[in-house]
């Protein structure tokens, strides 16, 4: 294995302290002639966790409707809303304020050994994210691909899936607009290309075929360095599950570690579990979707510590 | 040959002992058929067949190019169970579906089972019918599988074994009831042995419905019951229209029905009407588009959130068919002490997991002595019967177990007792089996009888109707013989 994939590289922690972020992200749907009988589910409440707090949350939906909230398999919050009566449009608007903190538990900085996974004091419920899922297919390609980046096996579960993330930046070129939502892992990797989304499930398709449990993260990155004019929208990184430290998050579009620009709204196994916004509906099936997401800096509540 | 020449066989007979003798609840069958003439039984076999053909009594055979549509071969000679047999069937299928129930309340909340490592996790979490998206769903009463149909067949020495649980929708039970009603036209006096009735069936289904409705049901007097069939091109689909007729509520198809405001109505000629429980027979992944298969056409969108906001029941309940996983088979003797704290009063069948190193090495040593099933196939299919199967037939199994162990089990053959049954020139000994139907509605009641399966063909232990099979009427006898 090539020095360029020395898990040194990974860029850890450059954002120090904790963050308190507004977000509004905007969906509108336009249909061709009417639409109805549309029944939705939406995932996208910050999910509240020791790294982040979800201080406030709105969802409004456009024609309102009522809303019914539950929380899926993986504890994620799903809002779900239908709309019987015909509407051209369909707008669906969320705010929320988070704040994110650094890791309590602080760097990894032991080593974990695939044998650890065996302790019968781990949950075995990691069980889901081991296996093949929609979007992440364990294929003869995708096992050729993680047996030559780990001819040796993997040694250890962090720095090994680290690895897989360096060689997904590596090696693969981030195209806007390169693949879709419907993209399968075999045609990135013979495209060699894609977006935040496909570096995700490859990454999560070659740790999983080397029996590292990994799961798919849906959420927002806060780019402070973002310039005038430059598109903002909904990212996707991976979990891996260390034993008796937890779930541990890292960004293969980015290399590096999850941080606390972060935010996260939903896990599950892959893209298909999670989608922000899940639906069917009648009328034609030609629609227009525009998204716009913004995330931005809040100062702290008024009288909050430091 | 008549009864007077019938031969046992190396096999545990129903009716007649070892040495040939009639079992004594057997006594008044022996006397109608010990002395029938062919020519006797042939006529009414006719009849029965005849008045099944116009009565509708069919089902459907997929893949078969001549004609789907065939009746359900039917044996007059029927199948009698002896009191004090029947009373520990039906505590032991009591305790069964009880410890079903709590399991699945168990693994889609707190998954205690789990924690406790008393089932490997992910058994259940790669179980092909375990519904992710059903979780922390509470349902009416904490009933899952109202309606249950359980295999049953007896070993060489006559033992009761449990083969599978079907809890997702059991089908047969219009054919232990339409058996009922032919054999008795055919066959009047014989009912003077004194034989406990199915024909409670429908109604107590109806009420075990009504019981799961929600507090504020929609209906006048009655909660508003529906029966929700995939269309006319089930297998099934007589039965549907048969059990729907019988309870004297609305049969519909997933198009007849629309979801507002999380409540279901049903589509009429008078408007919406208020669903309150739906009696479904369509699979899970059909059910509900927003929700499992988008492509399906069958369901109904949004059907799934009003269940979930409790403003309708589903019965049997979503994500049941985990515990109709063969693999789940293996493990309901630990679920029965684990949740009741007692012994399994009816016994599994020996059974080998191959995705268990050892059990594995011992399955591929020895394909060609054991039953091999698919985890997750019905009616008969994906199974390899290693003793009579082809050289071929065995290595295709072995390849697709070492590909996939998950969805394998195996287990030893088992010798099926056998039962008088008409064959061409005379009675025979036929394989049988027995599905009685459980229901759990305010208390659980196992239905005096069920569906007794034969295998027609000569040596065949295979019973399923999809594969050439046929039934009886079965009997529970009132008092002891």
């Amino acid at each position: 294995m090539g020095d360029d994939l020395n898990p040194a590289q990974l860029s850890t922690s450059e954002q120090l302290s904790g963050l308190r972020l507004r977000v509004r992200h905007l969906t509108h749907f336009a249909y061709e002639g009417n639409a109805w009988d549309s029944y939705n589910d939406v995932r996208l409440c910050p999910i509240s966790d020791p790294l982040q707090r979800c201080e406030e949350f709105n969802l409004r939906v456009s024609p309102d409707v009522p809303i019914n909230t539950y929380h899926d398999f993986f504890m994620n919050r799903v809002d779900h809303f239908e709309l019987s009566a015909e509407h051209p449009t369909l707008e669906v608007e969320s705010n929320a304020i988070v704040e994110t903190r650094v890791d309590p538990r602080g760097p990894v900085c032991y080593d974990f050994p695939m044998d650890g996974l065996n302790d019968p004091t781990v949950d075995e419920n990691y069980f889901d994210f081991l296996t093949e899922s929609h979007y992440v297919t364990l294929e003869a390609d995708i096992w050729r691909e993680g047996i030559d980046l780990f001819p040796n096996g993997v040694q250890d579960i962090w720095k090994d899936t680290v690895r897989a993330a360096l060689h997904v930046n590596r090696n693969f070129k981030y195209e806007t607009s390169s693949t879709n939502v419907s993209t399968r892992i075999s045609d990135v990797l013979r495209d060699r290309k894609g977006v935040c989304q496909d570096f995700a499930h490859l990454t999560l398709a070659l740790c999983r075929s080397q029996g590292i449990p990994a799961r798919y993260v849906s959420g927002y990155f806060f780019n402070a360095d973002r310039k005038p004019g430059e598109i903002e929208a909904s990212h996707a990184w991976i979990e891996v599950f260390l034993p008796h430290f937890g779930w541990k998050g890292i960004d293969p579009t980015h290399a590096r570690e999850a941080d606390t620009r972060y935010i996260k709204l939903a896990v599950g196994r892959d893209y298909a579990d999670i989608r922000p916004i899940n639906g069917t509906y009648r009328g034609k099936g030609t629609r227009r979707m525009t998204v716009e997401a913004e995330i931005r800096l809040v100062n702290p509540p008024p009288g909050a510590g430091v | 040959m008549l009864l007077k020449d019938y031969e046992t066989g190396d096999f545990f007979d129903e009716m007649f002992t070892a040495d040939g003798n009639v079992r004594p609840h057997y006594r008044r069958v022996a006397e109608e058929f010990g002395d029938i003439t062919r020519e006797e039984y042939r006529n009414k076999q006719a009849a029965v067949e005849l008045s099944f053909m116009r009565g509708g009594v069919t089902f459907t055979v997929y893949n078969d190019s001549q004609g789907t549509e065939r009746i359900f071969p039917f044996d007059c000679v029927p199948r009698v169970i002896p009191v004090e047999e029947w009373e520990v069937l039906e505590k032991g299928l009591i305790q069964r579906i009880t410890a079903l129930n709590l399991f699945l309340h168990d693994i889609y909340h707190e998954q205690k089972i789990l924690k406790d490592k008393v089932i490997p996790a992910h058994y259940v979490l790669s179980a092909k019918h375990f519904r992710r998206e059903f979780m922390n769903f509470s349902v009416p009463k904490n009933i899952y599988a109202h309606i249950c149909g359980t295999d049953l067949i007896r070993d060489k020495g006559g033992s009761y074994l449990v083969l599978e649980d079907n809890l997702r929708c059991p089908s047969g039970a219009s054919y232990m009831l339409e058996n009922r009603s032919a054999l008795k036209r055919a066959f009047p006096d014989i009912f003077s042995a004194g034989v406990r009735p199915v024909e409670g069936y429908p109604q107590a289904l109806l009420k075990g419905m009504q019981h799961v409705a929600p507090a504020n049901f929609a209906g006048d007097d009655h909660p508003n019951v529906v029966l929700l069939t995939p269309g006319v091109y089930n297998s099934a689909y007589f039965e549907h229209a048969f059990l729907a007729r019988q309870m004297g509520i609305p049969i519909v198809e997933g198009r007849d029905l629309v979801v507002r405001d999380f409540k279901v109505y049903m589509r009429t000629t008078a408007g919406l009407v208020r669903v309150d429980v739906i009696y479904r027979r369509i699979d899970d992944d059909f059910i509900d588009p927003s929700v499992f298969r988008p492509d399906s056409i069958l369901g109904v969108p949004g059907l799934v959130n009003a269940a979930r906001a409790g403003n309708v029941c589903l019965a049997n309940s979503i994500g049941t068919g985990v515990a109709d996983d063969k693999v789940m088979y293996y493990f309901v003797p630990k679920i029965i002490k684990y949740y009741l704290g007692e012994d399994p009063i009816l016994n599994n069948v020996d059974t080998f997991l191959a995705s268990e190193a050892s059990d594995k090495s011992y399955i591929l040593d020895n394909l060609a002595k054991l039953v091999v099933k698919s985890a997750n196939e019905a009616g008969g299919y994906g199974m390899l019967m290693g003793p009579w199967a082809a050289q071929e037939e065995i290595e295709e199994f072995r390849k697709n177990i070492i590909a996939n162990p998950r969805n394998f089990i195996a287990q030893p053959p088992i010798s099926l007792s056998r039962h008088p049954t008409w064959c061409e020139e005379g009675f025979e000994g036929r394989h049988i089996d027995l599905r009685p139907y459980i229901l759990y509605g305010e208390k659980i009641t196992v239905t005096p009888g069920g569906l007794t399966r034969v295998a027609l063909r000569k040596g065949s232990l295979v019973v399923n109707s999809s594969q050439g099979g046929g039934s009886k009427d079965t009997w529970v006898l009132h008092n002891k013989a």
